[in-house]
């Protein structure tokens, strides 16, 4: 066959543009398809523009809470917006200054799948390719009853080009997503309701996280209602009147709809190509990022959670060198997950639960961070760390930690669950003083048994 | 959520490392049921049905048919609809139903097998190698596999086999194109390559030698035409079979050394104190040897009737490895159909096998006189290596002695002490 492209990549975030680099440092000829701005979810609407509006609202409440500073604080909520816009334009324009210098062709538009070989985008036409990476992600899920309209009711996205700071929002969903921007609002002064329709928030995810979250949102005023839907909304022009399952009646002048997210795997000509989707209209793929049909790969969200533009970049890489010729996995044994909120959490390998069910003797530890200096200056005191190992081999599992920096120091226990590392390692490896890190010196010597910098006391019967 | 659950072939039995996928019993996209058979696999000249660990839809078949594997390699996926076994939430049910709408977490009853523990770049090296982790011996820290095992384990394992297939398809030069080559070639699959394997392994590294006798069976005859109404009122069917496999028992207890096996490694005899005689039968599928467990230690009829299941399930191939394992000691009838004297292959690692012909009509001196008698040729070959040809030899005549005079051996020994 006579193909134009050895391999076009549809989607330009971290599902489809580290394939689309390393596919050409391979040697492949490379076109990237794009129907809106390079770097996908994440760096445009996700990752990016949220930390870039954590760091000043973090900031100014750190400096507020230390009494001993005195002053007033303000904030230009329409400079700070356009600060976090042009930390978005620098990553997007980093993302396509890489493309182009590896040589990869940019078409903008919606692609569609002709056949399996043939790709249309809007207004350029067809594209022959050999093989192709389906990387198009996932879009924000609605409600019913809460159509956005980027004015009251908002997304993920829209809620980012409001330019006056909003008197209060109902954030529904207490995922990560609404966690994130509920202390976000919250810290720089707006009124902050949340809704989740689970009994608690972060569902699914680590149980102290979970109480943790709502421990730390609660100190910051965040009024929390657990159980809880919206059951009818009046919009007027500047406000929304809303009834919630509870009976409970709130006006707030912005809504934000935070209830998960569902994969952009329609109109793409998927099924008619022979493409298989599960239920969800997530793409099944193999180990090696193939989809049912074997010159097709797929990467990122639209394989299916966990939802993570780092686990995307990961799959990209692995389904563009097998669409090189090599024979690779994508095979973690663990995948980081984070939530910035302050201070962070983070989590990473297996609960306890999935230990067992993969053999392991799991016990676990938690450790209140009261004995890490770093973490008492950084008032990070009501914090905790916790792992999960396996009593025989002492191999360590998992990890999650409420502390400061947090996203960070997971690393550390990715890297020691990647290179099947026991606590006793972690335990003799010296971390600097005073670091967050020292977590994991201090919690491995305390599961087993000699702790430096804690007091055991013997259990009295 | 629907998951995919690998399936490894399980450890079929003690000291097995491989076996060969003879038939898939399902296919991909076929629903399964958990316990339910999903393939035969062909250890050591058994087949053994693999049960599905659980109930889903078999989403890829990821061994061919013919194909060697060894045991914990991934032989399937299935796709499995709940979040937890299916075993597992029919307990849940069973016990009460749930209070709540919450989904009932109970632990998993079947224990997956651990995770391998290996570095990210060395599981890379495994994967651009083909080297099955779950093999290695990991010798790093706390079991870890390291470069090196990975390494160690590909020259030694896969580059062998990966040269060999190269080979193969290289060794038939496409001749010229107008030339046919009246050739049909059959592969050699399942119980037929197995044995292969064995005939050439038993002969490469066993050092052969064979006796032949003639024993006059006249009175063996008679005594079985005498119990053949007695057998059959029993619903046994008596051939020589039965006789032969007690006089053997008899006469290998006085001759330990044919009953017994040579350990290479650790030059020693390997004297067995059991006496599971072996016998082989024909098969469609080929030569399969299953064994009479304690023979010494069973009646006439008994081993009769055991002969009798073990050749049927051998035939309708539904011998399991307990019926094919621990043999010490192998009969095989060469002249069934028609020569006077053969001198089989040992069965590996035994040490001896007994040859056993037609029993023929002819005239022969009894007592001085001519007169009808009834005569069978049996063969002996031994593994030279550490039984010498005095003891065989003497071993063959107590043997023919009992044959000749069925009584010395169907009589309890103590009572000729």
């Amino acid at each position: 066959m006579d193909s134009k492209y050895d391999l076009v990549v549809i989607g330009g975030g971290p599902g489809g543009y580290p394939g689309a680099i390393r596919a050409s440092q391979l040697g492949l000829r490379v076109a990237l398809v794009e129907a809106d701005r390079l770097g996908g979810e994440c760096t445009n609407y996700g990752c990016i523009p949220t930390k870039a509006l954590l760091k000043p609202a973090n900031t100014i409440w750190s400096i507020r809470s230390m009494k001993f500073v005195k002053g007033e604080l303000d904030l230009d909520f329409n400079e700070y917006i356009s600060w976090v816009s042009s930390i978005v334009e620098r990553i997007s324009g980093g993302v396509e200054m890489l493309l182009k210098g590896y040589g990869v062709d940019l078409y903008r538009g919606e692609a569609k799948l002709l056949d399996r070989n043939t790709l249309y985008v809007e207004n350029i036409g067809e594209i022959k390719a050999e093989k192709i990476l389906i990387a198009t992600g996932t879009n924000p899920s609605e409600l019913p009853l809460l159509k956005v309209d980027g004015e009251v009711i908002h997304n993920n996205r829209t809620i980012l080009r409001i330019r006056r700071k909003p008197s209060s929002i109902l954030i529904v969903g207490g995922g990560y997503i609404g966690v994130e921007f509920a202390s976000l609002y919250a810290k720089i002064g707006v009124e902050v309701h949340l809704a989740e329709i689970m009994p608690n928030l972060l569902p699914g995810m680590d149980q102290d996280l979970s109480r943790a979250a709502e421990r730390m949102l609660k100190n910051l005023g965040v009024k929390i209602r657990t159980n809880t839907t919206v059951k009818s909304i009046e919009k007027r022009q500047n406000e929304a009147h809303v009834e919630l399952s509870s009976g409970e009646k709130l006006s707030v002048e912005k809504i934000l709809v935070a209830v998960g997210r569902k994969p952009r795997s329609e109109n793409l000509g998927l099924r008619e190509v022979g493409v298989e989707l599960d239920e969800k209209g997530y793409i099944r793929v193999d180990g090696s990022m193939r989809t049912s049909v074997e010159n097709i790969y797929a990467s990122g969200d639209i394989t299916g959670p966990p939802l993570l533009a780092h686990r995307a970049f990961m799959q990209s890489l692995v389904a563009a060198e097998n669409a090189a010729g090599k024979k690779v996995l994508y095979d973690p044994r663990a995948v980081p997950s984070v939530i910035f909120t302050e201070p962070e959490m983070a989590f990473v390998g297996m609960s306890e639960e999935e230990a067992r069910k993969n053999g392991y003797k799991p016990k676990s530890l938690k450790m209140p961070l009261g004995g890490v200096a770093r973490a008492v200056i950084e008032g990070g005191e009501e914090g905790f760390a916790k792992i999960i190992y396996d009593e025989d081999t002492k191999q360590l599992l998992g990890f999650v930690a409420m502390a400061p920096h947090a996203s960070e120091i997971v690393s550390e226990a990715t890297l020691a669950i990647e290179m099947g590392a026991s606590i006793e390692d972690l335990s003799l490896t010296i971390h600097p003083h005073p670091t967050i890190s020292e977590i994991f010196g201090e919690i491995s010597e305390l599961a087993l048994g000699r702790p430096k910098h804690f007091l055991i006391r013997k259990r009295q019967k | 959520m629907p998951r995919v659950e690998k399936v490894k072939l399980p450890d079929i039995g003690e000291g097995i490392a491989e076996g060969e996928i003879v038939r898939w019993l399902v296919k991909e996209g076929d629903q399964i049921k958990q316990f339910q058979s999903m393939v035969e696999v062909l250890t050591d000249k058994a087949s053994v049905e693999i049960p599905s660990p659980y109930t889903g839809r078999v989403a890829k078949l990821l061994a061919k048919e013919g194909e060697r594997v060894r045991v914990g390699t991934v032989i399937a996926e299935i796709e499995v609809e709940d979040a937890q076994p299916q075993a597992a939430i029919q307990e849940a049910v069973k016990e009460a139903p749930p209070k709540t709408a919450e989904v009932q977490t109970k632990p998993q009853e079947q224990v997956a097998r651990q995770v391998v523990r290996a570095p990210p770049s060395v599981r890379r090296l495994a994967q651009e190698l083909g080297v099955d982790l779950s093999l290695v011996v990991g010798t790093g820290p706390g079991g870890v596999i390291t470069r090196e095992d990975v390494m160690k384990f590909y020259e030694e394992h896969v580059k062998p086999k990966l040269a060999a297939q190269q080979a193969a398809p290289a060794a038939p030069v496409t001749p010229p194109a107008q030339v046919v080559t009246p050739v049909e070639r059959i592969p050699l699959r399942g119980i037929k390559r197995r044995m292969a394997e064995k005939m050439a392994e038993a002969k490469s590294k066993i050092p052969h030698v064979y006796l032949a006798e003639e024993v006059d069976v006249t009175e063996l005859v008679r005594l079985r035409e005498n119990l053949k109404k007695l057998a059959e009122s029993k619903g046994v069917k008596l051939t020589y079979l039965p006789f032969i496999i007690k006089a053997v028992t008899k006469a290998l207890k006085e001759f330990p050394l044919l009953n017994s096996s040579l350990d290479e490694a650790r030059g020693e005899i390997v004297v067995k104190k059991y006496y599971n005689i072996g016998i082989a039968v024909d098969t469609e599928q080929g030569l399969v040897v299953p064994n009479i467990k304690n023979a010494d230690k069973k009646g006439l009829f008994q081993i009769a009737r055991e002969i009798e299941e073990l050749a049927e399930k051998a035939r309708q191939g539904k011998l399991t490895l307990e019926d094919i394992r621990d043999g010490t000691f192998t009969i095989t009838n060469v002249g069934a159909i028609g020569s006077t004297v053969g001198f089989p292959i040992i069965n590996y690692p035994e040490s001896a096998i007994l040859g056993i012909h037609r029993i023929v009509k002819k005239p022969g001196y009894y007592e001085d006189r001519l007169e009808p008698r009834y005569y069978l040729n049996i063969s002996l070959s031994f593994d030279h290596r550490f039984i010498e040809g005095g003891y065989a030899a003497r071993f063959l005549s107590t043997l023919k002695n009992y044959l000749e005079n069925p009584l010395l051996f169907l009589a309890q020994e103590d009572e000729f002490k």
